[in-house]
């Protein structure tokens, strides 16, 4: 058999590397559309794969939250329910990206405005990835690649929050969301 | 030839990654053989000599079977990462196989660093001053003249390195008639804050045990212990904060006294414990507001301005409200007189503004022609 540690550092490692390749893919795809000096085919090129890296990685978060609560007690430690904190914003942000692309279309790069807004959302994910993957190589080799930049989170404490309130929390942002997705009017695809 | 500049220097950057390094964060203080069972620091492919210098030394010539002595290992001038961890071993052989001095006979009650270990790691300010453990033991059953070895694990200029001593001698002896010792005992070397400990210190042939105890290394203060029915008793303060606190316990008759090491107490600080559904709770919240604001976000961007411009407010909300709407009764157009201005020429004479506003389409309808 093997530990469920070693498939966490598997599937981790599965995770930052398509995430990364995305995000790589769609700044490239937002410098591409402000200095149009690739064309439009490499930028549909770009498009596409940061798309599937997107979706690929997607599909990697929940085996990788799956396998790194199942190779350790959480309830014991800060640094692991912090993990645990920022795995749930790191699944939400990246299904938003996933749905943006989705939703806008690859016309999208034409609007400048929409470029900007889908790279932040990429950036933010990737960053909430990386904080994570920060607390993993601290616990495991007790430093960080983020120490270097100086102001790198640590994340020693936790928030104490009650059953009661984590639940009311919860119900009131499967309420927004569901009001989001059932009442707002849909998103429409980009065209050229 | 853009293609081939960016292969290369990809390809450079690979290379670029350095050799490093073992485990830079250290691996916990524990009982371990030499070399770890071959880590990394033992490995000849990854590891590095050391430029340390091992000093032993012991607090008294020798040991009686079962009695106290100290063992102090000083390393200094060694190599040093950034971090300055240094994880040192105090060790009865070098096989890489039961090298523990407990496998050899021996008792630890303390590794000088709240523990029971053989290797404990510490930082190091400087090579120069380098770093000093005493490990407090006690002899083994048998007389004889057993060997210990210094090993210390580091890191530094970007390698890991490791070295081990040359052999050291400890001779234990047999025992004086009416010697003071203690028997087998596990010291406690762990407490929790705020709580006093009773020690129960199985002494034989003594006359007087007394305890004493320091912070840091500062003055020493005595207790004396009470005899009960096979040990002697004794209570440890409470610590307020987390404190160094170290104990030795004094043992003496009519002819000996004995002492034991210096053993050092660490504190237990409170356990962390969480709700792991709560945690979980929590991490939904996260994931459903942050999806809620990207898509709300993603959503609002994407409707097209000539929509927007063409809705009021209410119509954000996509849900049919029709229904809602109290329909009101429909009123016909009334066709509005086409206006008349003040000085037509077919307004009859004397009629005031008022009048000709009024009348004065009729009067036109019934005197086509003017009216004149």
């Amino acid at each position: 058999m093997v530990a469920a540690a070693t498939l966490h550092a598997f599937s981790t490692e599965m995770l930052v590397g398509s995430m990364t390749f995305s995000v790589i893919a769609t700044v490239l795809c937002l410098g591409e559309s402000m200095l149009e000096k690739l064309g439009e085919k490499a930028q549909r090129g770009l498009d596409q794969s940061a798309y599937y890296a997107a979706i690929f990685s997607l599909c990697c978060i929940p085996v990788v939250a799956l396998t790194g609560t199942a190779s350790g007690d959480a309830s014991a430690s800060p640094v692991l329910v912090n993990k645990m904190l920022l795995s749930g914003l790191c699944l939400g942000l990246w299904i938003g990206v996933v749905h943006g692309r989705r939703t806008w279309g690859p016309e999208m790069w034409s609007n400048r405005k929409m470029g900007f807004v889908h790279t932040g959302f990429v950036c933010a994910g990737y960053t909430t990835a990386a904080m994570l993957g920060s607390i993993g190589s601290v616990m495991t080799r007790g430093e960080t690649v983020g120490d270097l930049f100086g102001i790198w989170p640590h994340f020693d404490n936790a928030p104490s929050i009650s059953f009661g309130m984590s639940m009311v929390l919860a119900l009131l942002s499967l309420s927004a969301l569901l009001v989001v997705i059932f009442v707002q009017p849909k998103g429409e695809t980009v065209e050229s | 030839m853009r293609r081939t500049l960016l292969l290369v220097t990809l390809l450079l950057l690979v290379l670029c990654v350095p050799p490093l390094s073992a485990n830079p964060g250290g691996t916990g203080d524990g009982n371990r053989d030499a070399a770890c069972g071959g880590s990394c620091h033992g490995d000849p492919g990854l590891s590095e000599p050391s430029s340390a210098v091992l000093t032993f030394s012991t607090d008294r010539d020798s040991a009686y079977v079962g009695g106290p002595i100290s063992v102090t290992i000083t390393v200094t001038e060694m190599e040093l990462s950034s971090r300055g961890l240094v994880g040192v071993f105090l060790l009865s052989d070098t096989h890489g196989v039961a090298d523990t001095p407990q496998d050899a006979g021996w008792t630890i009650l303390s590794n000088g660093e709240g523990g029971a270990t053989n290797y404990a790691e510490t930082h190091a300010l400087d090579a120069e001053s380098g770093v000093t453990m005493t490990w407090s033991l006690l002899a083994p059953s048998s007389e004889g003249t057993y060997d210990f070895y210094a090993a210390v694990h580091h890191g530094g200029d970007g390698a890991a390195r490791m070295k081990i001593s040359d052999a050291n001698n400890v001779t234990v002896g047999p025992v004086p008639d009416n010697l003071p010792q203690m028997l087998p005992w596990d010291a406690m070397t762990s407490r929790s804050l705020g709580e006093p400990t009773d020690l129960s210190m199985p002494v034989v042939n003594a006359t007087a045990v007394a305890l004493e105890y320091r912070i840091g290394e500062g003055p020493i203060a005595t207790i004396e212990a009470t005899q009960g029915a096979d040990t002697w008793v004794a209570t440890l303060p409470a610590a307020l904060s987390d404190i160094s606190l170290s104990y030795r316990v004094v043992m003496s008759n009519d002819e000996f006294t004995e002492t034991t090491g210096w053993i050092a107490v660490s504190n237990e600080i409170e356990e962390y414990s969480a709700d792991i559904f709560a945690v979980r709770l929590q991490s939904m919240a996260l994931l459903f507001a942050s999806l809620a604001l990207c898509i709300s976000i993603q959503r609002r961007m994407s409707r097209s301005p000539q929509k927007s411009l063409g809705e009021p407010e209410a119509a954000l909300i996509s849900a049919d409200q029709t229904s809602m709407v109290v329909p009101t009764p429909s009123v016909e157009p009334v066709a509005m007189a086409p206006s008349l201005a003040l000085d037509d020429p077919r307004r009859p004479v004397g009629w005031t503004d008022e009048q000709w506003l009024h009348y004065g389409p009729d009067h036109i309808a019934q005197n086509p022609g003017g009216g004149f």
